[in-house]
């Protein structure tokens, strides 16, 4: 038994007519032996993965990992779209804690500037804030210069002349 | 005339064998081939590969014998086919206008493709998409009509109608081309 029978094919464009009632029509019977020829082309040369199965079967290395059964294949690649799916779990949660984030800090800026423009005393309090922040240096008084240890202090050249020179008043005048 | 598989290659390839796997992808792969061909699939190789790397693992669970394994084989191929017009239709091909190179008529893109390659396949694409898929399948795929019922999911009697318009329509132009070149 096989799958195409020797001698099949004009049989079977034959019952197709037939079956259609256009069993004399030897136009079409030319045109659907055309289309069979499409058949006809040779194999494709397989690429690396199908090579892989083709050569070592169900077990092929390309297609199952070292041990694994052809069983276990499908688990595997459930364990990978699982892992891709926590994955991308945790980058949706991680997005819904900064999108969180953002909304109650928008919140709060909101809040801030309703209270600023319906409370005197709170724009005065921040006005009086800013200004003690942006104008402290008009008040402040210059900076006092560190007091430093007399080490770090350079010592003042001493005069040479009067050190190195003999006073006149000193000397005795010889006999 | 095509290569036949035996009782024991499609034994072996049920079981897993390399030897089997070998047989069943030179046997019915040049049908695959000529199924996408036929319906103008541009790359059809790669895709045929596709059906392969799909089928041949799962092997172990077909039933049916020959004919189980052929109309397995031609579910997967027919999947892939619908996938391949859907990602095709989504993905439209931008380039600059210009109206004396704008050929657009009332027929799709892929009836485009398949007009261009002449002969039976421009004949074929004028036939609605049912029609044509009852035609690959049946005479290039080798698949009877029950096979192709189960794989387009519809009744025996609903493919033998498609089958009959099909080939109606293609006499007809069949005729229409044969007066235009007289």
């Amino acid at each position: 038994m096989s799958v195409t029978p020797a001698g099949r094919e004009e049989g079977e464009i034959q019952a197709i007519l037939l079956d259609s009632g256009l069993e004399d029509d030897a136009d079409l019977r030319r045109s659907l032996e055309e289309l069979r020829g499409f058949a006809h082309d040779s194999a494709p040369q397989p690429r690396a993965e199908l090579a892989a199965l083709l050569v070592h079967g169900a077990s092929a290395s390309g297609v199952l990992a070292h041990g694994e059964t052809p069983q276990s294949m499908p688990m595997r690649r459930a364990s990978n779209i699982a892992s891709l799916e926590l994955h991308r779990r945790n980058r949706q949660r991680r997005m819904g804690f900064v999108v969180g984030a953002a909304v109650v800090g928008a919140m709060g800026l909101g809040a801030g500037a309703v209270a600023a423009a319906s409370s005197e005393d709170f724009r005065n309090s921040v006005g009086h804030t800013v200004v003690r922040i942006f104008q402290p240096t008009s008040d402040t008084t210059a900076p006092t210069p560190m007091p430093t240890s007399p080490a770090d202090v350079p010592a003042a050249p001493a005069p040479s002349g009067a050190a190195t020179k003999p006073s006149v008043t000193d000397t005795a005048p010889s006999p | 005339m095509a290569a036949q598989l035996t009782d024991d290659e499609l034994s072996a390839a049920l079981s897993g064998d390399p030897s089997g796997f070998s047989a069943v992808y030179s046997v019915i792969s040049p049908a695959v081939l000529g199924y996408f061909r036929a319906r103008g699939v541009d790359d059809a190789e790669a895709l045929t590969q596709d059906v392969f790397v799909d089928v041949l693992p799962k092997l172990s669970n077909v039933r049916g014998g020959h004919s189980g394994l052929r109309t397995f084989i031609f579910s997967v191929a027919h999947a892939r086919l619908v996938d391949y017009h859907r990602r095709s239709a989504r993905t439209p091909h931008f380039t600059e206008f210009d109206p004396l190179e704008d050929h657009r008529r009332s027929s799709s893109a892929e009836d485009e493709v398949l007009g261009s390659m002449g002969g039976i396949t421009s004949a074929l694409a004028t036939l609605n998409d049912d029609q044509r898929e009852v035609l690959v399948l049946r005479i290039v795929a080798d698949l009877s009509v029950e096979q192709v019922a189960g794989i387009m999911d519809k009744t025996p009697g609903a493919i033998k109608q498609l089958q009959r318009r099909g080939l109606i329509a293609l006499r007809e132009l069949v005729k229409e081309k044969d007066h235009a070149a007289s």
